[in-house]
């Protein structure tokens, strides 16, 4: 098809998108009929009113909420590791702190307590008397075990005397 | 930048420039882009169920230019063909008769400024944004038919210009 014919047809927009390339391809070459110079003039309008950009903008809101959703993760996870690795560190020294002095607590009491720690004082006292008793018990059948070691040293020192002499 | 927002913001150019065809202002084609953006940027979740987010993209900023014109009353859509008649063979040539490209390309700017809204519309997405008539029928929701109609009725008054410009000149 000549371009007359296809520029007839583009104005009734009887045209392709495929044809329309056509015409502006022939309009943007160098090679075209100086006769349809008015026509190049358009296509070429056509043609840099396609690569009008606005330049970069976009709605504040956007960039902030965008901002906000992709750092969001990163500042949170920081955030929940410095309070994790805050608190461990407290758990750790209250641990620590708590076990060096949970044997030399002394419980002091006074007229003013007295009856709050009674019950929690005899308790105490029959346990430490219990152990005593048990602790004594250990000794009694220690010292018994002495003898009896003793006893048998003596029978075989007896016994060798019996023997050597 | 998460996949839903480069989405919207491939469209950010012809959105801008249809904005700017319809209203004929830079910066309140900005604005209209901008609150574009908002409206799809809160559809974002659900961008990808469209079955052409392009089309909505452009719809939103076409509505949106559209009720910017019935708001402002703009003076520019009021002018008509016949002033730019007389511009031609008054003011804007040098009386060499020689013709920029610049003050070319203006007087068409202007002959499609003074196109009817749905007009202006239908050659912006066909002759510079490259839609075809069934995705412009689609975006107008109208019938295929109107829109060539249109876009016949926009392309011959840009000719009827072409052709007097051509003749001034060459007489």
């Amino acid at each position: 098809m000549k371009i007359e014919e296809l520029i007839e047809k583009y104005f009734e927009a009887e045209t392709t998108p495929e044809e329309e390339n056509i015409l502006k391809e022939y309009f943007t070459s160098a090679n075209y009929d100086k006769k349809l110079e008015i026509y190049r003039q358009y296509f070429i309008f056509l043609n840099s009113e396609r690569n009008i950009v606005p330049g970069n903008f976009l709605p504040a809101s956007i960039l902030n909420e965008n901002s906000k959703s992709k750092t969001s993760f990163n500042i949170l996870s920081y955030k929940w590791l410095a309070i994790a690795a805050s608190f461990l560190i407290i758990f750790i020294i209250a641990f620590t702190y708590f076990k060096s002095n949970v044997n030399n607590a002394a419980i002091v009491i006074t007229n003013e307590n007295f009856n709050e720690f009674k019950d929690l004082g005899t308790e105490v006292t029959f346990d430490a008397f219990f152990k005593i008793s048990e602790y004594m018990e250990y000794v009694k059948s220690s010292i018994n075990d002495i003898q009896a070691v003793n006893e048998t040293f003596q029978i075989l020192q007896t016994y060798n005397l019996m023997n050597y002499q | 930048m998460s996949v839903e927002l480069d989405i919207i913001l491939s469209f950010k150019d012809k959105m801008f420039r249809l904005a700017h065809r319809i209203t004929g202002s830079y910066e309140d084609a900005k604005d209209i882009v901008q609150e574009s953006l908002i409206r799809l940027w809160k559809m974002a979740d659900k961008i990808d169920k469209y079955a052409n987010p392009e089309a909505l993209a452009i719809t939103i900023t076409k509505n949106l230019s559209l009720d910017w014109i019935k708001s402002k009353n703009n003076r520019i859509n009021k002018m008509q063909i016949e002033e730019y008649e007389n511009v031609l063979v008054s003011k804007e040539f040098s009386p060499e008769k020689s013709i920029e490209i610049n003050q070319l390309h203006e007087m068409i700017l202007k002959l499609i400024d003074s196109l009817p809204a749905q007009q202006k519309i239908i050659f912006q997405l066909r002759d510079i944004e490259g839609l075809t008539n069934k995705e412009i029928a689609e975006i107008l929701k109208v019938n295929e038919n109107i829109v060539k109609i249109n876009l016949s009725r926009a392309r011959k008054k840009i000719r009827e210009l072409l052709t007097k410009i051509y003749n001034y000149y060459e007489n």
